[in-house]
């Protein structure tokens, strides 16, 4: 497994074979910001580890070359941060983002560049927020026939507030698009949490649809759960581990995921 | 030897009143069958017996061997013994058949609940239900049509083995083949375990495999007949209206009007 460990805005580890070429941009001033670009010209899978210390800042630019597929896993860990993705996705990629993150303090931008003719990308990203997180996400779909599946879950507790902005664009010309977002954040709290979906869509041969969801579980989960005998802390602890947990299939990002529930819900 | 005793339990949701002055009293090896026109309260009274706190009780009470459920949690009751397989079973995202029916046991059996023994009697048990294997490993009902999910319910009865069994339309939305290895299933179970069953059905088809002690129609929130067997072939012959004298009325004609008093 391709392997890149990120501390700070610090590269530390990148163990990487043939088909991902890396390069990493330290700041030349006080404010500029440090940058990891990968650049994938063979079909592979690719996992980040990124601890953040107090209010890193920090950019990753991940470009896909022609006809290659990428499983990327991603972890954050740590305190507070403002990061930036930026993906590029040429002719015929695939792009498959399996993401988990517990921090505290998070500000992240996400910029999806559907810039060939049938790329694609599936997105996965869930999280657990205790402070303050924000998503704001950026979909452009550049070329004909492709396909974009964004899904983000999120569990807010404690003082958590969520912010999700998800925004897909599809020009004029640009036909044969399937644009789907999916976005559920679960609030266990009384703070405000909002989700902002939004399709900019200036053509009319598109498949697009958009679900955004801010609750608790419902009343009759937790019946049907409970009517089996599991107890109302059981039952919340089953349901948030199956809301986290869905279509995530790489074992490290489900042990990460299933150690920190263990820890807010023993 | 369990017991549910049901006295004069009044039940309304929304301010309407659903069942009024209901009793009835299941026992271990006896097959109690509710039968009556739709809305009329049945799958009301499985919810009320279950806990869900969606009912309120007006009046009256429930007990399970002389234990009084009124105030108890839902999970408090299931653990009783006291299962509901549902009409509608729900599907939950992401928490595996497997994963939920583990924690169910280990909460119940604590220090003796063994894991391998749990998945032998699993495997075992899809077997007898016909299920797919892989069905254990997947979401709670996601992705499984209507028939799939009541075996689901069954299932979960094998693995639980409640005393007292109650089933909410529970041959709705079977195949032939799939009602026949429901129906041999419940009462396989019932031959095994002898529990007190209560069956919601408006067809005779799933009686041919599980044969009644008891049929009961309700109406009026509560019960208007009790006979046996074949009351029911009576019911499938000349319908509802014939059977009482008196008119059959839905629950959701029943409004309450300020606070409910005892008759």
């Amino acid at each position: 497994m391709n392997k890149i460990k990120v501390v700070d805005d610090n590269l530390k580890i990148a163990n990487v074979n043939s088909g991902i070429n890396i390069e990493y941009y330290e700041k030349e001033c006080l404010f500029a910001i440090n940058e990891i670009k990968i650049v994938v010209t063979k079909s592979t899978d690719l996992e980040i580890e990124i601890n953040l210390k107090d209010d890193t800042k920090l950019n990753f630019c991940i470009d896909l070359k022609e006809d290659v597929n990428l499983n990327l896993n991603i972890v954050t860990k740590g305190k507070s941060g403002k990061v930036q993705y930026k993906y590029n996705l040429n002719r015929n990629c695939c792009l498959n983002v399996f993401k988990f993150q517990n921090v505290d303090i998070i500000k992240e931008m996400i910029t999806l560049n559907l810039i060939g003719e049938n790329s694609k990308i599936d997105y996965n990203f869930k999280t657990i927020s205790n402070d303050k997180e924000t998503y704001d996400y950026h979909i452009f779909h550049k070329s004909k026939n492709t396909i974009s599946n964004i899904k983000n879950n999120g569990v807010c507790i404690k003082d958590g507030t969520l912010i999700y902005q998800v925004s897909s664009f599809v020009p004029k010309e640009i036909t044969g698009c399937t644009v789907t977002q999916s976005n559920r954040i679960i609030n266990l709290t009384n703070n405000k949490c909002e989700i902002r979906p939004n399709l900019y869509i200036d053509t009319s041969n598109v498949e697009a649809s958009h679900s955004a969801l801010i609750g608790k579980f419902s009343d009759e989960e937790m019946f049907y759960m409970q009517s089996r005998g599991l107890d109302y802390k059981t039952s919340l602890k089953l349901l948030i581990t199956g809301f986290l947990t869905s279509d995530i299939n790489n074992k490290k990002i489900l042990d990460f995921i299933t150690k920190n529930i263990d820890k807010y819900w023993r | 030897m369990n017991i549910l005793k049901i006295e004069n339990l009044t039940v309304s949701v929304d301010n309407k009143i659903i069942l009024k002055d209901f009793n009835l009293t299941i026992k271990s090896k006896e097959i109690h069958v509710l039968m009556g026109i739709n809305g009329i309260g049945k799958s009301t009274l499985t919810k009320v017996i279950m806990g869900d706190s969606n009912y309120k009780i007006e009046n009256g009470y429930i007990y399970y061997n002389d234990v009084l459920l009124n105030n108890m949690s839902v999970d408090e009751r299931s653990r009783l013994g006291i299962f509901l397989g549902m009409q509608l079973p729900l599907e939950i995202e992401g928490v595996t058949n497997a994963d939920f029916l583990r924690s169910a046991l280990s909460i119940r059996e604590k220090e003796s609940f063994k894991l391998f023994d749990f998945i032998k009697e699993l495997d075992k048990n899809v077997e007898i239900l016909n299920m797919d294997k892989n069905m254990i490993h997947r979401g709670i009902n996601q992705g499984f049509s209507g028939g799939e999910r009541k075996k689901n319910e069954i299932l979960q009865m094998y693995m639980l083995k409640p005393s007292l069994v109650m089933l909410d339309e529970i041959d709705s939305g079977l195949d032939v083949d799939s009602l026949k290895i429901i129906g041999n299933a419940i009462y396989e179970y019932y031959k095994k375990y002898n529990p007190g069953i209560l069956l919601i059905t408006h067809y005779q088809r799933l009686l041919d495999y599980v044969k009644p002690t008891h049929v009961h129609i309700i109406s009026n929130g509560k019960i208007e007949k009790t006979g046996d067997a074949s009351l029911v072939k009576e019911i499938e012959k000349n319908g509802f209206k014939n059977i009482s004298s008196k008119k059959f009325v839905s629950t959701s004609e029943c409004i309450i009007k300020g606070k409910i008093k005892n008759e």
